[in-house]
C-alpha cells in the first residue's frame, strides 16, 4: 500500500526534502526494529549498495528510519528495517 | 592550505573520461600532491598552465575514493573529519562531500552524513549546483568537461572550498561557489551532541549561485532565478535535543532570502555573519599599507531568528539550529577586490581571494558588488 499525499508531505516537512511536485514522489519509508543500534545497518551500502549514487536517503536515529526515494526494496540482510505503509 | 586553479586542457571534448581525470586532479590536490606535475594524456585540466600553491593539509583529515565514471556523469566522494577529531576521546565526527560532474547538469556539490545519507542541498541528484532542475537557473557547466571555464579549489583542515565558472563571455558566465568549514570546537556542546547521533559533525556550508553578473563590469541581471544562496549545517541537535536535517532548499529569492541577510522573521534558516548582503569596504591608508583590508571571521549562525514570546510555538521558527560558531581559516574581505586566486598578505601570511557571490542589497539578484572572501595559502594545523 502505498502512502497518502499528507503522509508523503509529512515526511518531506520531517527530513526537510525538497524538489518539485513531481520529485520525491515514490518515497518509501523503513522503521528499524533491532534492539541495540548498529551503526552498519545505518550505511547506504548496507541499505541499497555502493553503486546506487542516484537514490537519495534520509534517516534519523531518533526517529528510528530511514527514508528511500526510487527503491523497490532494500537489500537489508540482517532483516532489521521493516516498511512502514502509512498505517 | 592549499590553494589550486585549474583550466580545461580541452575545452571542445565533451567527454566522460575529461570529467574523471578532473575529478583526479583535484583528488590529487586534496590529498596534498601537486597534480600540476601529473601526466594527464591529453585529457583533464591543463597541468602547465595550472597552479598549486601552498603547504597540503595534514595527512588524514581527508580521505578521496577514487572517482567514479557512470554513464553520463563522474563523480567522486571525500570524507573528511572535523578538524578538533580525537582531541576528546570517542569524539571522532566526520561529514561527506560528493563532487559530481554531470553531462547534463553541470558540476554539483552535495554534503552528506556519515552513513552517505541526508544529502544538503536535499535535492534530486539529477540537479543543478542548488538542486534545481528548471531551465538554467542554477547550472554550472554542462557536456562534462566542455563548457566551463577555470576551478579554483582551496584545501585545509578545517576548510575545503570550490568555485567553478562556466564557459561564455563575461556578460554570460555562470559562478557557482561551495564551502565547507569546521566550526570552532565547542567540546561541552560538540561532544554531548555526537553522544546523542554519531552522524553530527559541527561542520558548515555555503552554497552559491550568481548567473551572467559576476565577470560582467556592469551587472545587469536581475532575473530571481539567476541568483541563489544557502547556509546550513547537514545535521544539528536542535532545542529538543531532537537531530534534525537543516532547511536548505533550492536557494532562491523565495527560500535563500533568509539565508542572505539578518530578517526580522520568526524563521529556522541559518546564515553567517557578516551578513552576505551587507558590504565591507576597505580603509584608505596611505603608503605600502594602504589601502587596508580587513579580514573579518565569518560567523555561523545556526538559526537566522527573530521572534517574541507569543511566537515561540510558531511552527517557521520551530526545530532549528541553536549552533553558533566560527567558521575556521575563512574571512570576508573587501567588494571588488580582485578574481578568484589573486593573493593579499598580512605579514607574511599569504590569503587566496574568492570574489563569491554578489551583495549589497536587501535582494541577491538586485546586489552589484563583488563579496570577497579570503583563505589563508598554507595549511594550519591544530
Amino acid at each position: 500500500m502505498a502512502l497518502s499525499n499528507d503522509q508523503i508531505l509529512a515526511i518531506k516537512d520531517k527530513y526537510q526534502i525538497y524538489g518539485d511536485s513531481d520529485e520525491f514522489t515514490a518515497l518509501k519509508v523503513y522503521n528499524y526494529t533491532s534492539e541495540t543500534y548498529v551503526k552498519r545497518h545505518w550505511g547506504r551500502d548496507y541499505l541499497i549498495g555502493s553503486e546506487q549514487n542516484d537514490i537519495s536517503i534520509w534517516s534519523n536515529k531518533g526517529f528510528n528510519q530511514v527514508v528511500t526515494d526510487q527503491t523497490d526494496s532494500l537489500i537489508d540482510s540482517d532483516n532489521v528495517w521493516v516498511e512502514w505503509t502509512g498505517e | 592550505m592549499s590553494y589550486s586553479k585549474f583550466l580545461p586542457l580541452n575545452p571542445t571534448t565533451a567527454i566522460g573520461f575529461d570529467a574523471f581525470r578532473m575529478l583526479h586532479a583535484i583528488r590529487n590536490a586534496i590529498l596534498g600532491s601537486d597534480w600540476t606535475t601529473g601526466t594527464y594524456s591529453g585529457a583533464g585540466f591543463n597541468t602547465a598552465s595550472g597552479t598549486y600553491a601552498g603547504t597540503a593539509p595534514t595527512a588524514g583529515i581527508y580521505s578521496i575514493s577514487s572517482p567514479y565514471v557512470a554513464s553520463s556523469s563522474s563523480y567522486m566522494t571525500i570524507t573528511k573529519k572535523h578538524y578538533a577529531t580525537g582531541q576528546t576521546s570517542g569524539y571522532t565526527p566526520t561529514t561527506q562531500i560528493e563532487i559530481k560532474i554531470d553531462s547534463a547538469y553541470g558540476w554539483r556539490i552535495r554534503v552528506y552524513d556519515n552513513n552517505s545519507a541526508n544529502s544538503m542541498p536535499a535535492a534530486n541528484q539529477n540537479s543543478h549546483w542548488m538542486g534545481g532542475t528548471g531551465a538554467s537557473y542554477d547550472k554550472i557547466g554542462e557536456n562534462f568537461a566542455k563548457d566551463f571555464h577555470e576551478v579554483h579549489l582551496i584545501a585545509n583542515d578545517t576548510t575545503l572550498a570550490l568555485k567553478v565558472v562556466s564557459t561564455g563571455t563575461e556578460s554570460t558566465r555562470d559562478h557557482g561557489w561551495f564551502v565547507i568549514s569546521d566550526l570552532e570546537y565547542a567540546p561541552a556542546i560538540d561532544n554531548w551532541a555526537y553522544g546523542v547521533d554519531d552522524t553530527y559533525c559541527p561542520s558548515a556550508s555555503i552554497f552559491a549561485v550568481n548567473m551572467n553578473v559576476m565577470d560582467n563590469p556592469v551587472p545587469s541581471e536581475s532575473n530571481v532565478n539567476y541568483a541563489h544562496f544557502g547556509v546550513g549545517m547537514n545535521r544539528f541537535i536542535d532545542d529538543t535535543g531532537t537531530m534534525r536535517n537543516a532547511d536548505l532548499s533550492y536557494a532562491t529569492a523565495a527560500n535563500g532570502l533568509y539565508h542572505w541577510q539578518h530578517i526580522a522573521q520568526n524563521r529556522k534558516e541559518s546564515t553567517i555573519i557578516p551578513s552576505p548582503a551587507v558590504r565591507v569596504k576597505s580603509f584608505p591608508i596611505a603608503g605600502g599599507d594602504g589601502p587596508a583590508h580587513q579580514l573579518v571571521p565569518i560567523q555561523f549562525v545556526g538559526q537566522n531568528l527573530m521572534q517574541v514570546q507569543a511566537n515561540v510555538a510558531t511552527a517557521t521558527g520551530a526545530n532549528g539550529n541553536p549552533r553558533h560558531g566560527r567558521m575556521m581559516n575563512f574571512y570576508r574581505t573587501t567588494d571588488n577586490l580582485g578574481v578568484d586566486g589573486d593573493v593579499i598578505t598580512e605579514g607574511s601570511t599569504r590569503y587566496r581571494i574568492m570574489k563569491a557571490h554578489k551583495g549589497g542589497h536587501t535582494h541577491h539578484q538586485e546586489s552589484d558588488f563583488n563579496a570577497c572572501y579570503a583563505f589563508p595559502e598554507d595549511n594550519v594545523p591544530y
